[in-house]
């Protein structure tokens, strides 16, 4: 029996190594992640080490990938996990401080230069939804994700991205007339 | 341009621009495997725990192992303290009574707040931070009056709830007793005009100078304990529990979520955190009444106690095997920090 293209293609990808494969996905679609993660953050350096701690994530577990195509998928998940983590340990941090009765710097120089002074009172808005609401209208607006990617990103089903989003948006609504 | 869909596609042009693809990304650094298994173990705090056995009455256990831990660890770092240092630097050069008391005291808050084996122990912890902040607030607010603006230099009353974090070391013994979970609500935006906030970041930052030495003494021993606090939460023992935090869960409604979908699986103690909390946002989000918002949590707050108290409680006691060793093992750094505390929170009475 002769070597088949298949064949003659899986070999070939076998020798691609793990981190060429991994390196390639992060130069690909990294700045990407970059920017839904500085969206959820409200801090690009953040962003960024939550983007590279995912790639490393994946590099460490690539071998245990079932479908190594599935890897954007993998990653994009990562990157909302590490968000999810940093935002629990910012409460976490906040909540010590005991800044509760002072006023609050939150619409720093960093976070209007996520996006400008134009959208300041959107990033805002943002922030104030719960993680899931924000990462659900993060993953469809600012990375144009269907829903089934969605869904896959954030570990629920459709229907639930549906209502999410939905709701979402809604709330997003009433905060910006407030603000406005 | 006032649709909230219509300003969030602007916003997200806007970003595409800022962030666009080809655009320049820090080297990725895969070699670094060390850094990639602290990755690891920073999921570990995320994907948190699971169950087994009978949940020991945690405030109990947790005040037994401070007045332990303080009776073994705390002499023991004052007496080494002592011995390796001049005079001149010794924390507490001829302490009257009250302020053997403010000592004792001050060593088992410092305890909590750097190594809380429990959320109850954590919560305590964290009125150390209260202090520290409350401090600075009059130190902030002498500032701003010098500047001709007045802020109030009351600190809030010390509570609990505000040191809460449900997600790794929730304090289950308040949430049953309160029968609410301390509010996850958002960050609210200033209210004061740009010249006055800026006044007070100024008078913040010199505020919080004299704290920077006390606070990286905190950060370098509190980063060792949370890697085992993730190592607990990740343990063997943990993730053997959570089939038996999703079957209590099951009891309760999972895998209906709170927009009447199915989800998916709990595999870890944040999944059923979210899971029990959606309920909540998702009433929130949806204009809920104050009274509705009372019942619900009342109701959840029983539930997360409920299915989470086995799964917890096998950290909590994880942990409170590790405090000991870990109090030893950083017994300088504790009595440096221990050395700050006392100078900029005891003996400074500003």
């Amino acid at each position: 029996m002769g070597i088949t293209d298949t064949d003659q293609a899986d070999l070939l990808a076998s020798q691609v190594s793990a981190a060429d494969q991994v390196s390639a996905l992060y130069r690909a679609h990294g700045m990407d992640l970059v920017r839904i993660a500085a969206v959820m953050l409200g801090s690009r350096a953040a962003a960024e080490d939550a983007v590279h701690d995912a790639f490393c994530g994946l590099f460490l577990n690539w071998d245990r990938l079932a479908e190594p195509q599935n890897a954007l998928a993998y990653v994009r998940s990562a990157v909302m996990n590490r968000c999810r983590s940093e935002l629990r340990r910012q409460i976490r941090l906040e909540r010590r401080a005991d800044r509760t009765h002072r006023p609050l710097d939150l619409e720093s120089p960093e976070q209007t230069a996520i996006l400008g002074e134009e959208h300041r009172d959107v990033l805002a808005a943002l922030s104030r939804l719960p993680h899931r609401q924000r990462e659900a209208l993060v993953l469809r607006y600012f990375l144009d994700l269907p829903e089934a990617e969605i869904a896959t990103a954030m570990g629920i089903t459709q229907g639930t991205v549906k209502s999410t989003t939905s709701r979402a948006l809604a709330a997003l609504s009433r905060l910006l007339e407030e603000r406005s | 341009m006032n649709r909230a869909d219509e300003r969030l596609r602007a916003a997200a042009r806007t970003a595409a621009d800022m962030f666009p693809r080809g655009g320049e990304l820090p080297p990725l650094r895969l070699a670094e495997r060390t850094g990639a298994r602290r990755t690891h173990a920073g999921r570990a705090l995320m994907d948190r725990p699971r169950h087994v056995r009978a949940w020991l009455a945690p405030l109990t256990a947790a005040a037994a192992v401070v007045a332990v831990v303080s009776a073994l660890v705390v002499p023991h770092v004052i007496a080494g303290n002592a011995s390796h240092r001049k005079p001149a630097h010794r924390v507490q050069p001829a302490q009257s009574p009250a302020s053997r008391h403010e000592q004792r005291q001050l060593d088992a808050l410092i305890i909590e707040w750097v190594a809380p084996a429990t959320g109850p122990q954590y919560d305590r912890g964290g009125k150390l931070v209260w202090t520290l902040r409350a401090r600075e607030l009059r130190s902030s607010a002498r500032c701003m009056a010098q500047q001709g603006y007045h802020i109030s230099d009351a600190s809030s009353p010390y509570n609990l709830a505000d040191f809460a974090d449900n997600s790794q070391m929730p304090d289950l013994p308040r949430i049953a007793r309160t029968h609410a979970f301390v509010s996850q609500g958002g960050f609210k935006p200033s209210d004061f005009p740009a010249r006055e906030q800026r006044a007070f970041n100024t008078c913040e930052r010199s505020a919080e100078a004299p704290y920077t030495s006390l606070l990286s003494a905190y950060q370098a021993i509190n980063q060792a304990w949370w890697k085992i606090i993730s190592r607990a939460q990740a343990s063997r023992q943990v993730n053997a529990a959570i089939p038996a935090l999703q079957a209590c869960a099951t009891r309760y409604g999972f895998p209906n979520d709170p927009y009447g979908n199915a989800t998916g699986p709990i595999k870890s103690f944040g999944d059923f955190m979210n899971w029990v909390a959606g309920f909540l946002d998702g009433a929130d989000s949806r204009g809920a009444s104050d009274s509705t918002m009372r019942s619900l949590t009342r109701h959840w707050a029983r539930v997360f106690v409920t299915c989470a108290t086995p799964i917890v409680g096998i950290w909590q006691r994880i942990l409170l095997a590790e405090q000991p060793g870990f109090l030893h093992q950083h017994a300088q750094q504790i009595a440096r920090l221990d050395q700050l505390a006392y100078r900029w929170l005891v003996q400074r009475r500003d």
